[in-house]
């Protein structure tokens, strides 16, 4: 009830890891499996003497991530330095951006449930280096500097958001832009794409923000959506009951589904941000940026269009299917697996059965025991009517269990293949009419019920094989 | 001997590079011992190692100029498998993994590295004075300094120890201690040389510089140590730099637009400072030269603005030192800011610990743009300026120092007084221009003079001092 | 005024993390004091407009994507105050910025 008083107002900072081999300003490699502390070069260990260069590629996938999102690709960005002590940070300073980030004022557009469209803007896309990595034990802390210089842009969302679902629905459409442009590899397990959320309330009609409180480092959409909804309801709760919310930094505890405080924000920490002297400028033409663009991936609304006008699915598919890069990947994976499938039935198969029965197995849709080819020949037997739904839908689970079976050859074992032969069907119907002429005759009558007992009666002499539609429809025919 | 002549002594076998490098060790040691100039000196075994080097070069037919040559290495540069102090406790333990890129070059040419040389610490100062492994000492005069940063490499030259050094200019640490000890102080034109492995101390305004006895001596090391370096951001072409230029162009003044900037002139200056730049200017004058008063405003800021600069980048490019990875550490510490602050406490002397507090002050929130943005564009108008002389001069020309060296102990560090022995040189530095250092002096204690040219100008620079060394001599 | 630059000093070395005692600042405030005074003498300069200059060079060269091999992590850790089983290691760190 207090939650209509209240409106609360989100914000999101992502970090998405940029997919090169060099670090962005070290000539070391990225490698997330390395044992610690082998992939550090002299820059990454903050060496006296080193000097930053800049990784190509960062730029260009940074560029990437920038079009993806809407964002306007500067001319002229610069590298800056970001001042603070930490051990996990060799230089004593971030090489980061702020004042001419890569890219700015952009925009993704997000459906909720009714297809409702709310667009969140994206302030700024800025490129960074990640820091090492820290494990604590008893009174020490170890250092690990393998993960320090690793290229990332961060992802400043303007606080358009309003709820936990949108949040979790912004999350996804960035997480898929990035991975669809080729420019994050998306594994979430590895943190390679995470998300802090700035969180506040205010009273309904009130224009200034209330205190806010950033939830750091959550890398679910299901987290994200869980976390900012606790945090809401907490920040409610502690106005209401007349206190006041801490600006503060939150963390995000899965076993226990609340959020805590990680440390307390202090006089604001001074960045002495400064312009990198070691970094000259990254320079930027319109050529440059147009051969980026082009050279993309195509992007999740280039190919929900192509979904409805190439393949004729209707727009609520097209857009399930068109958001998510590894589905829309199997999808095409299956087309040319069987040129013959109709694009329809294979994404509503995808979007369907198959989405259903990944959640049931816990599996992504990389993640199959059984290749493309084998669903291929499936929704081939679908498609022929050799099989029914029902049978079908069995025959997917089997595929989980067995990967490697035989499709069609189980089917004949099993007695499953379903018959569509109108030759075979007619005869199957000819002998239940005769065998109930009566029967037949009350349903000429105009009893409807005997409609159902008959196709059942067919079903049982075909031993469950006959295609049901068919029997219906020829039994029409006959009974016409 | 000049350095033309000992190229032509050595390669034509006269002088044997094994007797002559283990020569200019044992001169080496001596200057250690008398004036505290090396702080490390290289054992037989190394110098031999090396030797045997050049002569393969030789032997392949790719000798060249360097090749058996001595030379000094400032310890702010990085000599693989040798401390790299910078002169602090800091990184009295600290050996580099590996070379600076002038050292790669260095050692691809046959050059003899002989050891590296006492500065001051992490190259501030003006005197070689605030160095945790004591002070230098001035060869001309043991009780004087010898100039700094860069006092230790200066020193080696004027003893004679060695015939080359490298060292690092970021105000004038090249070229102030050049004109106290009366040797040829040469300091690129910034992005020439490329920084990979020079210790960091104000990134925009470092460069690694050159002592020689004269400016073919530097010409022949700058031509083996510049160009750019992809390791380098900030380092850029900039045309040909070859010593063959100063030996078969020899330059001619007659004609030559000279600059004296207005804004220098009311200095006050030693006597032996005044009388020498008397001299200069009138043998310029006799050559044909055209000396002119010229005002560049800016100018008389160039100190402000280059201290604001230097201490602000500097206080970043010193935070790598926490005593977490290398370099010192506290001991018994159980605290971790504790640590980060002790061992910074310890590890830092006082100069060093008072630009880094100045610099971090002139970087934080509230002075950000009054002070460290603000000397940023000063710097630009300085620049503009500057171009705009340099459209019609071709030099501009100044003591280097108001002074002769002075005593050991009688300025303190830290202090406007210290800072003013760099109120010639700064302004290079700022405006990122190439300068040499001629030695000039006409009685007394060794005086420089200054000649300074447009970006990129280096080797016309050189030459042009080439012939003002004739001149004076 | 004296007692501004003491304060600012003191802020300084907290975040530049140097520990000063009380009369090491104390030292420091006059020579401070002339020094910023001199940086004061900047605002005379008419800047209105200008660009700063961060940078000689006017853009950068990129670099390809291209890893080298990396430090030997003994090599790494040869320096290194404490080490234990490849990692550096120090007291332990608490909160901290942008923390995993």
């Amino acid at each position: 009830m207090s939650q209509k008083l209240f409106e609360a107002v989100i914000g999101l900072e992502i970090h998405a890891q940029l997919m090169t081999k060099r670090k962005a300003f070290c000539e070391a490699g990225v490698d997330a499996d390395a044992l610690p502390n082998q992939r550090v070069g002299i820059v990454s260990a903050g060496l006296p003497g080193a000097l930053p260069t800049l990784n190509r590629e960062v730029v260009t996938l940074a560029a990437a991530a920038a079009i993806a999102l809407n964002c306007r690709v500067a001319s002229r960005t610069i590298f800056e330095r970001k001042n603070y002590f930490y051990p996990d940070l060799p230089k004593g300073y971030q090489i980061s951006q702020l004042a001419f980030p890569i890219g700015s004022d952009g925009y993704v557009d997000i459906y909720g449930e009714k297809s409702e469209k709310l667009r969140v803007g994206i302030d700024r896309i800025q490129i960074e280096e990640d820091a090492g990595k820290l494990s604590h034990t008893g009174a020490k802390t170890w250092v690990d500097l393998n993960r320090a210089g690793t290229p990332l842009v961060e992802i400043v969302s303007r606080p358009d958001i309003r709820t936990p679902a949108q949040a979790a629905a912004y999350m996804k459409t960035v997480y898929n832009a990035l991975v669809f442009a080729k420019v994050c590899d998306g594994n979430l397990e590895k943190g390679n794409f995470r998300c802090d959320a700035n969180v506040s309330v205010r009273r309904v009609g009130e224009e200034k923000l209330g205190t806010r409180t950033e939830i750091k480092n959550v890398n679910s959409f299901r987290f994200v959506e869980k976390a900012i909804d606790f945090e809401i309801a907490r920040q409610i709760a502690l106005i209401e009951a007349g206190g006041r919310v801490v600006q503060e930094t939150r963390g995000w505890d899965a076993g226990t589904s609340t959020t805590y405080t990680m440390r307390v924000k202090e006089d604001a920490q001074d960045y002495r941000y400064f312009p990198d002297p070691d970094l000259p400028p990254v320079v930027l033409s319109e050529g440059w940026v147009k051969g980026v663009r082009d050279s993309m991936p195509p992007l999740p609304d280039q190919i929900v269009a192509e979904l409805q006008q190439r393949y004729g699915l209707d727009v609520g598919l097209a857009r399930t299917l068109g958001a998510d890069p590894k589905y829309y990947q199997f999808f095409q994976s299956l087309l040319t697996a069987d040129a013959g499938l109709p694009a329809d039935l294979v994404a509503k198969w995808i979007c369907g059965d198959l989405s259903h029965e990944l959640k049931v197995y816990r599996k992504e849709v990389d993640e199959l025991p059984f290749v493309a080819a084998q669903l291929a020949t499936l929704l081939g037997l679908v498609h022929e009517q050799r099989v029914s739904a029902q049978n079908a839908k069995k025959l997917l689970r089997l595929l989980f269990d067995q990967p490697q079976v035989d499709l069609p050859a189980h089917l004949r074992e099993k007695g499953l293949e379903q018959i569509s032969d109108r030759a075979q069907l007619g005869a199957w119907i000819d002998e239940v009419l005769a065998a109930h002429a009566a029967a037949a005759d009350q349903l000429r009558a105009g009893d409807l019920k005997i409609f159902d007992f008959l196709q059942g009666q067919v079903m049982k002499a075909s031993r469950g094989r006959a295609n049901p539609v068919l029997v219906s429809e020829i039994l029409k025919e006959k009974l016409a | 001997m000049s350095f033309k002549e000992l190229v032509r002594s050595l390669h034509s076998g006269e002088t044997d590079f094994l007797d002559y490098a283990l020569e200019s060790r044992e001169k080496s040691l001596a200057c250690q011992r008398e004036t505290n100039a090396f702080l490390q000196v290289f054992d037989e075994a190394e110098i031999e190692r090396q030797v045997r080097h050049a002569q393969g070069l030789v032997a392949a037919g790719s000798a060249t100029a360097l090749t058996g040559v001595p030379v000094a290495i400032k310890e702010n540069i990085l000599v693989r498998g040798y401390r790299a102090s910078a002169a602090s406790r800091m990184l009295e333990n600290h050996i580099a993994l590996y070379d600076a890129h002038v050292v790669q070059q260095l050692r691809a040419a046959g050059a003899i590295l002989v050891g590296t040389t006492n500065l001051d610490e992490f190259a501030m100062g003006s005197s070689n004075e605030t160095s945790y492994y004591g002070p230098v000492k001035n060869p001309r005069d043991l009780k004087r300094v010898p100039g700094g940063s860069s006092g230790g490499s200066a020193a080696a030259v004027a003893y004679g120890a060695v015939p080359l050094a490298l060292g690092t200019d970021t105000g004038g640490s090249v070229r102030q201690p050049a004109a106290f000890c009366g040797v040829v102080g040469y300091k690129p034109s910034y992005g020439r040389v490329s920084r990979y492995g020079v210790v960091a101390f104000a990134s925009s305004l470092d460069q690694v510089g050159i002592f020689a006895q004269d400016a073919v001596g530097a010409a022949a090391l700058a031509e083996v140590i510049e160009g750019v370096d992809e390791r380098d951001a900030t380092s850029e072409s900039m045309g040909t730099l070859s010593l063959e230029s100063l030996l078969t162009q020899p330059y001619d003044f007659a004609g030559a637009k000279v600059a004296m900037l207005k804004e220098t002139l009311n200095t006050r200056l030693d006597a032996d400072v005044s009388a020498a730049w008397g001299s200069v200017q009138s043998k310029l004058f006799g050559l044909g030269a055209h000396l002119a008063e010229v005002s560049v405003p800016a100018w008389r800021y160039a100190l402000e603005t280059y201290y604001l600069l230097c201490c602000s980048e500097a206080s970043s490019n010193l935070a790598r030192y926490d005593g977490v990875r290398y370099g010192h550490r506290a001991a018994g510490i159980t605290d971790l800011d504790d640590l980060y602050a002790k061992s910074r406490a310890e590890g830092f002397g006082t100069e060093v610990k008072q630009r880094i507090l100045m610099g971090t002050l002139a970087l934080s929130s509230g002075y950000f743009d009054a002070y460290f943005k603000k000397a940023a564009q000063v710097r630009r108008v300085l620049v503009n300026q500057m171009n705009v002389l340099f459209k019609k001069y071709d030099f501009v020309i100044m003591p280097t120092t108001p002074t002769v060296a002075f005593p050991l102990a009688s300025l303190s560090s830290g202090t406007m007084e210290m800072y003013e022995n760099d109120v010639f040189t700064v302004g290079v530095n700022v405006a990122g221009l190439p300068a040499v250092s001629v030695p000039a002096g006409v009685r007394g204690l060794p005086v420089g003079i200054q000649l300074i040219g447009p970006r990129g100008s280096d080797e016309k620079l050189l030459r042009a001092a080439n012939r003002l060394q004739e001149l004076i001599a | 005024m004296a007692d501004d630059i003491a304060a600012l000093l003191a802020r300084a070395s907290k975040l530049s993390r140097l520990d000063m005692s009380e009369s090491e600042l104390a030292s420091l405030v006059p020579r401070a004091g002339a020094i910023f005074a001199a940086f004061d003498k900047l605002a005379q300069v008419d800047t209105q407009g200008v660009e700063p200059l961060y940078t000689f060079r006017e853009a950068i060269e990129l670099r390809a994507d291209e890893a080298s091999a990396g430090l030997e992590t003994s090599s790494l850790l040869a320096n290194a105050p404490e080490s234990e089983s490849s990692h550096f290691v120090v007291p332990r760190a608490v909160g901290g910025d942008d923390v995993f």
